[in-house]
């Protein structure tokens, strides 16, 4: 569908200077630190992200007792890896696991998304 | 409904580009860590006070309110992260906090050496809230005052509010059977009030399961069921004539 659109030929390089500008403005103006972004992206690079979820699939894939309380009580299950409080922290809370079988796949989507 | 809302009931526009990295371009993370940290600071929250000058809210149904309120040829046109640095970049000139004028002036600057240095400053009270806010989260989970209407089993019919700034309602369930399938444990809070499309207080959250025969009839795979999460304000009580005929 993207080749129905016309972009600038700078449209990366564009973007990337708005952002630039948008953070420099920000930390001038008090709303955030010249250290905030960062820390942000360090939390998810290591404390929170997909491989939290790769862990509790891998205990699964060697602990069949792990695996039945992952898909009946998937908190109870994220509460024993020591993630975050909230299992993830924002917006981790709620999370629930389903397992595949020969006769049922799940695909999980986002419905509308942010 | 606004074409944003209902991509899931849409014909003709060709196979879906799948696009599998979560940040295309290095730039996306910065716009990424910039609207964390304003969710963070957000004023509603109970967290401590900063010496932030953010003083307005900032949710996730705020960067939404600004996707669902594009022209929806811009919607398809932009990438991901191009509507939140729009939006985002919108919201701070709205609010009052840059103007357009030193926006554009200081990404010209950046245009002619993306490598200058950002500017210093800052104190580390407001990095702490962030941090907190994103060990913590911010539960939308509250006590259940009611009896929630529906149980396990009960037939339902997807309901059709009105169309405002936003909904976390798709489109292509609107007006569409149902049968419950999973109560809820209490109630959920919403980010903010959507007004007439009815979601703000807490209210119980159903798993409702649809035949996709019903979403979409005579154009679907055989042994295929959907399942969407709904507050309970856009579901109704089957009419008794379906009721019946189920």
């Amino acid at each position: 569908m993207t080749n129905r659109f016309e972009y600038p030929a700078d449209r990366e390089k564009r973007s990337a200077a708005r952002v630039r500008a948008l953070e420099a403005l920000l930390i001038e103006k008090g709303v955030i630190t010249d250290a905030t972004v960062d820390k942000v992206l360090e939390v998810f690079e290591t404390k929170m992200g997909p491989f939290n979820g790769a862990k509790l699939v891998a205990k699964a894939w060697t602990d069949p007792a792990f695996k039945e309380l992952l898909v009946t009580d998937t908190m109870a299950a994220v509460a024993q890896l020591g993630l975050p409080t909230g299992a993830a922290g924002a917006e981790g809370e709620f999370m629930r696991a389903v397992a595949n079988t020969p006769e049922v796949h799940n695909l999980i989507i986002c419905t509308l998304c942010s | 409904m606004k074409l944003q809302h209902t991509l899931g009931g849409l014909e003709g526009l060709e196979p879906v580009p799948p696009e599998y990295r979560v940040f295309v371009e290095p730039w996306e993370t910065r716009i990424f860590g910039i609207h964390t940290a304003m969710m963070a600071l957000s004023p509603q929250l109970s967290l401590p006070k900063t010496t932030s000058t953010f003083h307005t809210v900032w949710t996730w149904a705020d960067l939404r309110k600004g996707a669902e309120s594009m022209n929806p040829f811009d919607y398809f046109k932009y990438r991901y992260y191009e509507k939140w640095l729009g939006g985002i970049s919108g919201y701070f000139v709205t609010n009052g906090y840059i103007t357009a004028e030193e926006l554009e002036a200081r990404t010209e600057a950046y245009l002619q050496d993306l490598d200058a240095p950002l500017p210093t400053g800052g104190t580390v009270d407001i990095d702490d809230r962030i941090h907190t806010y994103l060990m913590d989260g911010d539960n939308g989970q509250r006590p259940r005052e009611a009896a929630p209407l529906f149980a396990r089993g009960d037939r339902v019919l997807v309901g059709d509010p009105s169309t405002v700034e936003h909904t976390r309602l798709p489109g292509f369930l609107r007006n569409k059977p149902g049968v419950i399938e999973t109560v809820y444990d209490e109630a959920y809070t919403y980010l903010c009030s959507t007004g007439p499309d009815g979601i703000g207080p807490a209210m119980p959250v159903y798993c409702v399961k649809f035949d996709p025969q019903d979403l979409w009839p005579g154009n679907t795979e055989p042994s295929f069921t959907f399942y969407a999460d709904l507050y309970q304000i856009y579901v109704k009580p089957a009419p008794a004539a379906m009721a019946e005929a189920a």
